[in-house]
């Protein structure tokens, strides 16, 4: 067919059609780019700049009108006097001599200086008329500021008169005229005063520029001429170099040398001609130079002042530059970057960028592509997270949003109006009268009412934070530039204008504002907290090396907020983004982001020892509270008892936390010690077994007892029951890398001698109702979720498993001896031992770790609560409780050596009377009185009922089918198990072997019911050696997967059941814990591990909620339930989530340097035996700002120059620079309060200085609290020296005070002891108390030696004898005592574990004591001190009645008096005390301990002769010398008195060696 | 499922309102086209009937209240009853054969049309009743599955569009007609017929495209990890149907073989077929076995699994009814067992044939082909006996007019092409896991 015209399809619908599609499409690329441009982190960016933009811009204006600023003035009004200033006469003499001289040596006429004569002398005048003009305005500007104040009184006058009578007003307001033309016409004068001089003063710097104008141009003349002398002589140096080598060729080539040897010679003359001229013109071109130099010297010294001071100024300008985007640069018409910003352009190359961070080795596990590097892209919105705040290393330049209340002080009337300089009024502003700008848009949000000025020292400035409102240091008072204005009193400002209306209009005059305002800024555009800690550039964590994803998780690729798996931290949250940022729960990405509330967990990956994230010197705000706060409730709880936590793949390769029960060394020998074979044991043998009972560290041991029990297991004849002896063997094991933690729970080894059934019976059953307070968690009647049969069957089975139980640890606990009580102790009546029990409980320290009903301020933890000990021990039917309790007291270990009781030295004491006392005895007597009434309960259970029977067969048939065949189990059950099977079985069907009695059966079920419920996970049960934790390990429980967790019908249960909360603990439902459960139930229901372990941890059973119908009674969940509230529940969450085990590289996991480490592994001991609960390791931390001058200067005391304290420059200036808005000094003290000196009571003082009486109330702002340094402090740019004078310190200077690091047993009975002290000596001192309680260990390791303090730890002895208490021996091995030794010495920076003394060699000695001789023979021999040597010297200061031996115990010296006025004995001091502390300590006492009661002796004084010190008599030498020579006595003091002693004549005399030693190294006995 | 009934009902509250509004206007033009084009009053009312109906649904469905969502959601007993009674394996593909035959069977019914203009209207209307549950709107509504649905719908209108000329045509045929393709056999211009349609397609197309990827953006899912897959892990779309017949047999036939002989078999249909009608134009009645076969082969055994696969294979490849949670715990038991094990276990009551453990290559593999002996003559009977008998009855004609090589090729790709039904039924009748199973060289049938 021929083609056609004709077209198939309508054209013109084609058309349309095409138009359509075209349109759309269109539209669709415009949408496009519309989605990009808003995309969201662009607009973030495009908010960041405008916020960056204008806050510099207000900050540099508030840098500016700070103080700063007029310092700026001043130097830059200096200035211009200096340009102004004649030139010194004497310089500008030089200089013209200089230039006569030359141009003399040039052989030209001397240089006319008239004319620059004439003109210095005109700027002389000028100067001179300037510095009169200055001195007028001055006075001008003096005379307005009067009449000013002339002005405002006759306003108030007036303002009096109005009320007042017409004729009194119309005086008054006549007065007001005349007044107002004063101020009028002063304020004329003093402006056009100030105008004269500043013309006369420009008028002579412009005179001065000219003069020195022309000295330039002589300089610039010189300049020429030397460089002009510099180029012909460079010239003619090339000329020479030519000339030489052509008369080298000639002497190569043989020609004659000498017509070319001439001319060079004559090129080397003009040369040397030409150098010494070009040296002249450059000396003096330089000296013209100097002078003219000179001459300006002050005008350029201001410069560079101005240059400094404008500094940071100049800093937040340019930062200005760099963020301001504009259409055109400065340089215009050049196009500036925003142009790249607009729509569709910043599709290509925009100024606004993803950040990529990519983490040098940090790496996420990704699937099967195993681990790639991290990129975090999160900063593409985070911009600021590193932003600090200007001059300031770690303060965040914009913090996260947070509302504050300040109180805003309100003129005492309603604002006037002002007049100004010509004399109009004007009305009152926010800015006239309270010193605030509000800026015309918010940073982020336009509409918000911000503050973008405030005046210093204005009322605004000075608002106060509400006390309430302060968080630790973090919110400083009066406003700050970007403060966005939200509520005044209750009413919402919505603009700036309606902000004016409430502060000036509406407010009630002379009353405070409550100004609630919004500080920092929302998210994204915040800086990160804790900038020190992490992300700063100067923190461990820098961003650069870190990124993000590492800590938070989340996906760091994602630029969008929903797909970055950010996790709200509560349902509120959760509700607004989703609301908002359209956030959804992204179960695809598996490390989704940590709500905030676990944002800790992170630190677990490189911070495996945890003990490290605990304050430090270098970050005392914790780093990371609620982690460490979990961890030791892990710890406390035995939680790793169950649930073994690994930190270990292999030898080499950590993983994470490490927390395992410690080898069962000391077990297994006990069980073998309970052997019946073992008395058939020889000696040695015994002896094995006995030493790895109580130290089970011993390697050597264990291995030889492991092989002589392997060797006899084998043996024909057994000793011990062969089935022991290779269980043992097995036991006694080495373990790669061992566990190192003890089992939380008491030993049940000899529980039969301690306790009785019934009260076994109702302790296992539920533990919180003997005592409410105890750790043990509750195993039985957990039903909550049981229903119908299910809970039945619970009801029936859980008496007889307790039973079981009880009967179990009853038939199988060992015999034990409680060793012998002391002989020679009186009988007394029970009240009386009561009594003494009593105080000796109080003041032996059991305080330190046991509450007690009595003590309601003890409230130590550490150990149990002792309250009902009566009524534990009641039934009591094995040994008497008091035989038994006392033998506890005496000696810990004898029952538990495992135990971390340590031993109190409890040996009698020689009352007044004469008579003695066993206070083991006086205070097990004291214990068992107290009772609260505690019964066993009606239902318990010591015999079984016949239905009790049937549920004992049912439980035993239940364990036995799972042991063995159905027909079996039944006829076992029936007939036991026979005897031929014994020998093959393992576990509590050992029990059933022979006969199936009722009582077989209580022990069969009992021993399956230990193991059940994994009893030895943290008590020591015989026949349990060898049994392994039951739980699940959870070395990495926090990446486990949900898909794996068991969740059955928890939603159910918790949405079914609410009301089940309450019945777990009170505080779940109280306030916050009420939210925290909606939000774990939403977690829940997501089946997210957060929700599991929440659940799990607060009922930890209900998970089997209606799926126990198909489950067997053994089957079921077997977690107890632990006594947490919700919040301990959530920080063993932080804890247990943390748990990843997914250590980044080697080089992020946190290594600390050695003395780090040993810090961090001697603060693991202190905690384990509950040091601090003694001792205080670290004196009050208070954070204080002040005024310049308010705090008084300490008073000038001579002393030694050694002992002064040094600053460096830098500190002493960083301690005077003041805050921009305020002009407050800060400072950190570190020290204690000072005490009464009757009462021993914290002292606080009135304004007068007062103490504050009870009743009165008093502001808290206006009372002062003593503070006794413990460290030398830096205030306002001097140094505070310890021990000089309590600083007083008034309550509206302290910012932030935290407490004492340890010491609560000192706090607790300081007041006590100087009660007990005063009932002895009415006189004691109470400051002194301090001596008599456990010592404070601030600077310990500096104090003592290593060595010594290690054996001290292990064995300790007396040393003070003023103390109360001595120091317990703990049950430390010996890794233990090192550790803690090492710790000391880290802590205080000293050498260890060696340290050298020099003064202890004999090269020393000998060289001191020539010395000293040679000095002597200056002395005539009548003066002398008797005595052949220095050291005999030295001594005599010692024996000096005055001196060391009025206190100080001497070897075998005790001085008179009171024990409480005794000090520890001179003769320890070369082993005890490091040298250089001993001289320190001696020079000056106080500056150590500010509490010591020891004074100077040896005093300091530079104006004295000998520089002060004792009597010649005793010494001869400065004090210097005296306080060496004592020194080097107490430190060779065994040297020294061996001296004296001749061995060779005690040789023989003594039968069988006698006493060995010098008498210094007896030890006395106990002082109490 | 524990979410929020009443935060979902909001979320989805107005998209569903909309598309109501969009359905009510899709019957009102419907209803105007009739009454002004067609002047066909009487069904005019109706669909603007229908339209007004779905104004009235459409603000029900916009307020977002669960007490007024129930009114235009499927009740929850017919939820309950299809997920509890019809959601399973064997209603699934028994049904969708069933509504194919009823289909074909009806087709000139169906093809008019007012009643595909029902057909649709009742699909859009199940659609939008039933995303009012949320399980169902999770399936649905994942950004990977909403072109799925898309797509289910237009194959519908497609095939929809081929029967109804087919049937047209079928009809003019019966009258003496040539094919309605013939009427329009003029020659047509490059440009505008052919170039300016195209523009407008790849203009349309872009735009489509683009609007596409800013309102669905592509789920971000979890890295891959070989040992950790996805629950329930899942092809691409287009091979769900592969997947689904892994259920029925072992990976090698099921991935590899059966897939190659569907290309293979593709590849040979132009030198199989013989028959010279239908050329050029639609028909169903001139070809018809090609017609049933293809359609069988491409809508019941390709289709209808993918759609299976995509909507209701959940978690552990387990059967899901459209309204059903995606439990992973839902377990399924899967006792299957093979044919030699029925043939002397449960036959003969004695073991399987084994050799000895230390016996040599020769005497294993011949214990091997003892045990599977039956499963072997089965095969081997289907396919050597089975084409004979073929040619001898009902495809007679076929043997005869094909030749020896080309029928047996045929028979041969038919019998390989029903092995799956006759699988799926040996599965749901007698557990049969495989009719020959010898996993000691991974060769299972």
């Amino acid at each position: 067919m021929p083609a056609t015209e004709q077209t198939w399809r309508d054209q013109k619908l084609l058309h349309v059609v095409f138009a359509v599609t075209g349109l759309l499409m269109l539209l669709s690329t415009v949408w496009m780019f519309a989605a990009d441009h808003r995309r969201e982190w662009k607009q973030h960016q495009r908010t960041i700049r405008g916020v960056e933009g204008r806050s510099t811009q207000w900050r540099l204006a508030q840098e500016q009108a700070s103080a700063n600023w007029a310092e700026h003035e001043r130097i830059s009004g200096e200035l211009l006097q200096a340009k102004g200033e004649a030139l010194p006469a004497g310089l500008l003499s030089q200089f013209q001599d200089e230039v006569q001289r030359d141009a003399q040596q040039r052989g030209i006429a001397a240089y006319d200086f008239t004319a620059i004569d004439r003109l210095n002398a005109t700027v002389g005048e000028l100067a001179q008329a300037a510095a009169e003009k200055r001195a007028a305005a001055r006075k001008a500007a003096q005379q307005r500021e009067e009449a000013e104040q002339a002005y405002v009184a006759v306003l108030q006058e007036v303002d009096a008169a109005q009320a007042g009578p017409r004729a009194a007003r119309e005086v008054a307001e006549s007065k007001q005229a005349a007044a107002e033309q004063v101020v009028a016409a002063a304020r004329a004068a003093a402006q056009a005063a100030e105008q004269d001089a500043l013309a006369a003063e420009a008028a002579a710097a412009a005179k001065r520029g000219q003069l020195l104008g022309r000295l330039h141009a002589i300089v610039r003349a010189a300049r020429f001429r030397e460089d002009s002398a510099l180029g012909e002589r460079k010239f003619k140096a090339a000329d020479f170099d030519a000339a030489r080598a052509t008369l080298g060729l000639a002497i190569r080539d043989g020609r004659s040398a000498d017509p070319v040897q001439k001319e060079v010679d004559v090129i080397k003359q003009q040369l040397d001609r030409l150098t010494l001229a070009y040296q002249h013109s450059a000396a003096h071109r330089n000296r013209l130079q100097d002078l003219s130099q000179q001459m300006t010297s002050r005008e350029q010294q201001l410069r560079k002042e101005l240059e400094a001071n404008q500094e940071e100024a100049a800093r937040l300008a340019d930062a200005l530059q760099e963020r301001q985007a504009t259409y055109f640069t400065s340089a215009a018409p050049f196009l500036g970057k925003k142009w790249l910003e607009l729509p569709i352009l910043d599709a290509f190359n925009s100024p606004l960028k993803i950040d990529n961070l990519w983490t040098k080795n940090l790496t996420i596990a990704n699937g099967s592509f195993g681990q790639v590097r991290r990129f975090d892209r999160c900063t593409t919105c985070h911009r600021l997270i590193a932003k600090t705040a200007a001059g300031s290393a770690v303060d965040p330049a914009y913090p996260a949003a947070r509302e504050l209340v300040l109180l805003l002080q309100t003129p005492a009337s309603r604002p006037q109006g002002q007049r100004d300089e010509a004399g109009r009024l004007v009305e009152p502003t926010l800015e006239s009268v309270y010193g605030i700008q509000v800026a015309e848009a918010g940073l982020v949000n336009p509409d918000e009412v911000t503050v973008r000025h405030v005046a210093p020292g204005s009322a605004a400035a000075l608002a106060q934070v509400q006390a309430e409102d302060t968080t630790p240091g973090l919110v400083a008072d009066g406003f700050r530039v970007g403060d966005v204005i939200r509520l005044v009193n209750q009413d919402k400002v919505l603009s700036g204008d309606q902000l004016g209306q409430f502060l000036l209009e509406t407010a009630t005059w002379g009353r405070p504002l409550r100004l609630t305002v919004r500080r920092g800024l929302p998210q994204p555009y915040t800086a990160h907290p804790r900038l020190d800690l992490f992300v700063g550039s100067l923190s461990p964590h820098p961003l650069a090396t870190m990124a993000c994803t590492v800590c938070h998780e989340g996906q760091g690729s994602a630029t969008t907020f929903k797909w970055a798996s950010h996790t709200p931290n509560d349902l509120a949250q959760e509700a607004a983004w989703a609301r908002d940022l359209g956030w959804f729960n992204n179960h695809h990405w598996i490390y989704p982001m940590f709500p905030q509330r676990f944002a800790e967990s992170a630190c677990l990956k490189c911070h495996h020892e945890v003990t490290e994230l605990k304050p430090s010197n270098r970050f005392p705000d914790p780093p990371a509270p609620k982690l460490t706060a979990g961890f030791e409730l892990v710890r406390d709880y035995g939680c790793y008892g169950c649930h073994e936590i690994n930190g270990y793949a292999g030898k080499d390769r950590r993983l994470g936390p490490d927390l395992r029960l410690e080898p069962n060394y000391s077990a297994a020998a006990q069980a073998i010690a309970a052997d019946p074979g073992f008395d058939r044991l020889d000696a040695l043998q015994q002896q094995w077994v006995r030493e790895l009972i109580q130290h089970p560290w011993q390697d050597e041991v264990r291995h030889r007892l492991s092989e002589f029990l392997q060797l006899d297991a084998d043996a024909e004849a057994p000793t011990l029951q062969p089935a022991t002896a290779r269980k043992m063997v097995d036991v006694l094991k080495d373990v790669e890398i061992p566990g190192r933690l003890r089992k939380v729970g008491p030993s049940l080894r000899h529980v039969g001698v301690k306790l009785d059934a019934a009260f076994l019976y109702d302790w296992i059953r539920e533990p919180g109702n003997f005592r409410p307070s105890t750790r043990m968690p509750r195993f039985f009647g957990l039903w909550d979720h049981l229903q119908g049969q299910e809970r039945k069957l619970a009801e029936r089975y859980e008496p007889i498993e307790i039973l079981g139980i009880v009967t179990y640890l009853l038939d199988r606990s060992q015999p034990y001896s409680p060793g012998d009580s002391p002989r020679a102790i009186a009988p007394s009546s029970p009240d009386a031992q009561v009594a003494r029990g009593k105080l000796l409980f109080e003041t032996r320290g059991c305080l330190a770790c046991h509450a007690h009903v009595d003590f309601p301020a003890a409230s130590s933890t550490f150990g149990p609560e002792l309250s009902s000990l009566g009524d534990k021990f009641r039934g009591s039917d094995g040994l008497d409780a008091q035989q038994w309790l006392s033998s506890w007291l005496r000696d810990p270990t004898r029952y538990s050596p495992r135990t971390r009781m340590p031993n109190l030295y409890l040996e009698p004491i020689v009352q007044p009377d004469g008579t003695a006392t066993d206070p083991a005895e006086d205070i097990s007597a004291y214990l068992l009185s107290g009772s609260r009434g505690w019964q066993p309960p009606a239902d318990t259970r010591v015999r079984l009922s016949s239905e009790d029977e049937v549920a004992l067969d049912e439980l035993a048939l239940e364990h036995l089918k799972s042991a063995f065949f159905i027909d079996d189990a039944h006829s076992y059950l029936e007939h036991g198990i026979p005897a031929e099977l014994g020998s093959g079985l393992k576990g509590g069907e050992i029990e059933l072997v022979g006969s199936a009695d009722q009582r077989r059966k209580l022990l069969y079920v009992g021993s399956k019911t230990i193991v059940k419920y994994g009893c030895h996970g943290c008590h020591d049960i015989p026949g349990f050696e060898d049994a392994k934790p039951i739980g699940t390990a959870i070395a990495d429980w926090g990446r486990k997967d949900p898909a794996r967790l068991a969740f059955e019908h928890i939603s159910h249960y918790v949405e079914e059941h609410p009301a089940h909360g309450p019945a777990v603990d009170a505080g779940d439902h109280q306030g916050e814990g009420s939210l925290d459960e909606s939000f774990y139930h939403g977690r829940l229901a997501d089946h997210d591990r957060v929700g599991f372990l929440w659940q799990k941890l607060k009922e930890p059973r209900s998970y089997d909620y209606q799926a126990n119908a198909n489950k067997s009674y053994n089957e079921r969940l077997r977690m107890p339930r632990f006594p947490f509230d919700p919040h301990a529940r959530e920080a063993v969450m932080t804890f247990v989530l943390g748990l990843v085990a997914e250590p980044p590289a080697t080089e992020f996991v946190y290594q600390p340097s050695p003395r780090r480490e040993a810090e961090n592994v001697g603060v693991r001991v202190l905690e384990d035996f509950n040091c601090t609960g003694c001792h205080i390791l670290e004196g009050e931390r208070w954070q204080i700002e002040f005024q310049p001058g308010e705090i008084r200067p300490q008073p000038e005391v001579a002393t030694y120059p050694f002992l002064s304290t040094h600053v460096s420059p830098e500190r002493l200036a960083a301690s005077q620079e003041a805050d921009v808005y305020r002009g407050r000094l800060s400072a950190t003290l570190h020290g204690m309060p000072a005490v009464d000196d009757t009462t021993g009571r914290p002292l606080v003082l009135d304004e007068e200085g007062d103490p504050i009486e009870e009743g009165v109330t008093y502001d808290p702002a206006t009372l002062q609290y003593p503070l006794e340094l413990w460290e030398p402090a830096v205030l306002n740019g001097q140094v505070y020296e310890v021990g000089v004078l309590p600083l007083s310190i008034f309550g509206s200077m302290i910012r932030q005070k935290y407490p004492a690091q340890g010491g609560d047993l000192v706090r607790l009975l300081y007041t006590r002891a100087v009660e007990l002290a005063r009932a002895d000596n009415p006189n004691a001192k109470a400051t002194e108390a301090w001596g008599w309680l456990p010592p404070p260990l601030l600077g310990e390791g500096n104090k003592v030696q290593t060595e010594w303090l290690y054996s001290f730890l292990r064995d300790p002895h007396p040393i003070r004898p003023a103390v109360l208490m001595r120091m317990p021996r703990f049950n430390l091995a010996p890794d233990d005592a090192t550790a803690l030794a090492n710790y000391f010495a880290a802590r205080s920076d000293a050498a260890y574990p060696y340290e050298f003394d020099p003064r202890t060699t004999a090269g020393h000695l000998a060289a001191a004591e020539a010395n000293y001789r040679q000095a002597l023979t200056q002395v005539p021999s009548g003066e002398r001190p008797p005595g052949p040597g220095r050291l005999d010297h030295a001594m005599r200061i010692v024996v000096d009645s005055n001196y060391c031996v009025k206190c100080h115990l001497l070897g075998d010296f005790q001085p008179e008096g009171s024990n409480l006025a005794k000090a520890p004995n001179l003769a320890e001091v070369h082993r005890r005390l490091r040298p250089d502390w001993v001289r320190n300590w001696i020079a000056n006492p106080k500056r150590y301990l500010p509490y010591t009661p020891m004074p100077v002796n040896i005093p300091y004084d530079p104006q004295a002769p000998h520089l002060g010190g004792v009597s010649q008599q005793l010494f001869h030498g400065t004090s210097v010398e005296q306080l060496d020579g004592l020194v080097d006595l107490l430190m060779n003091f065994s040297v020294f008195t061996e001296r004296g002693v001749s061995f060779q004549s005690l040789v023989g005399t003594s039968p069988g060696g006698g006493e060995t030693g010098p008498p210094a190294d007896r030890e006395e006995s106990d002082p109490n | 499922m524990h979410g929020d009934e009443a935060k979902f009902l909001q979320s989805i509250g107005g998209f569903l309102g909309a598309y109501y509004l969009v359905l009510a206007l899709m019957n009102g033009i419907m209803a105007f086209y009739l009454w002004h084009k067609r002047h066909e009053n009487a069904l005019a009312l109706v669909w603007l009937g229908v339209g007004l109906l779905f104004v009235v649904i459409s603000p029900l469905a916009l307020s977002g209240n669960p007490e007024l969502m129930h009114w235009v959601s499927v009740p929850a007993a017919v939820r309950d009853f299809i997920d509890n009674r019809l959601a399973n394996a064997v209603m699934y593909s028994v049904g969708t054969l069933g509504g194919l035959i009823v289909l074909y069977l009806g087709r000139r019914f169906f093809v008019r049309p007012m009643a595909a203009w029902t057909l649709w209207n009742v699909s859009l209307l199940f659609m939008g009743l039933s995303i009012t549950d949320a399980e169902f709107a999770a399936i649905v509504t994942k950004p990977d599955n909403v072109p799925i649905v898309g797509m289910v719908f237009l194959l519908g209108f497609f095939t929809w569009l081929a029967t109804y000329q087919a049937v047209r045509n079928d009809e003019r045929a019966a009258r003496g007609e040539g094919p309605h393709e013939a009427l329009h056999n003029e020659k047509v211009l490059v440009w505008p017929d052919l170039v300016y349609t195209e523009m407008i397609c790849m203009v349309a197309l872009t735009a489509i495209l683009i609007l596409w990827a800013i309102g669905l953006q592509a789920p971000l899912e979890e890295p891959a990890s070989a040992v950790k897959t996805p629950n329930p892990s899942k092809a691409p779309w287009y091979f769900l149907g592969l997947q689904e017949m892994l259920v029925y047999f072992d990976p090698w036939m099921a991935g590899v073989v059966l897939p190659s002989l569907v290309i293979f078999g593709l590849m040979a249909i132009p030198f199989l077929d013989f028959n010279r009608q239908g050329n050029g134009y639609y028909t169903i009645n001139q070809r018809k076995f090609a017609y049933l076969v293809f359609q069988f082969g491409f809508l019941e055994i390709w289709v209808t699994l993918i759609i299976l696969g995509t909507f209701l294979r959940g978690p552990n490849w387990n059967f899901f009814g459209p309204y059903e949670y995606w439990d992973a715990h839902k377990v399924e038991a899967l006792n299957n067992i093979d044919l030699s094990q029925y043939f002397w276990i449960k036959g003969l009551g004695r073991g399987l044939p084994k050799a000895d453990g230390g016996a040599g290559f020769g005497t294993q593999l011949a214990y091997i082909l003892l045990r599977e002996a039956p499963g072997i003559l089965l095969v081997l009977g289907y396919f050597v006996v089975m084409p004979p008998v073929m040619a001898m009855t009902v495809f007679r004609k076929y043997f005869v007019r094909m030749g020896f090589i080309r029928f047996m090729v045929m028979t041969n790709l038919l019998l390989m092409m029903a092995l799956l039904p006759l699988k799926m039924v040996l599965r749901w009748t007698l557990n049969m896991k495989y009719i020959i199973s010898i996993p000691e060289y991974f060769l299972n049938l």
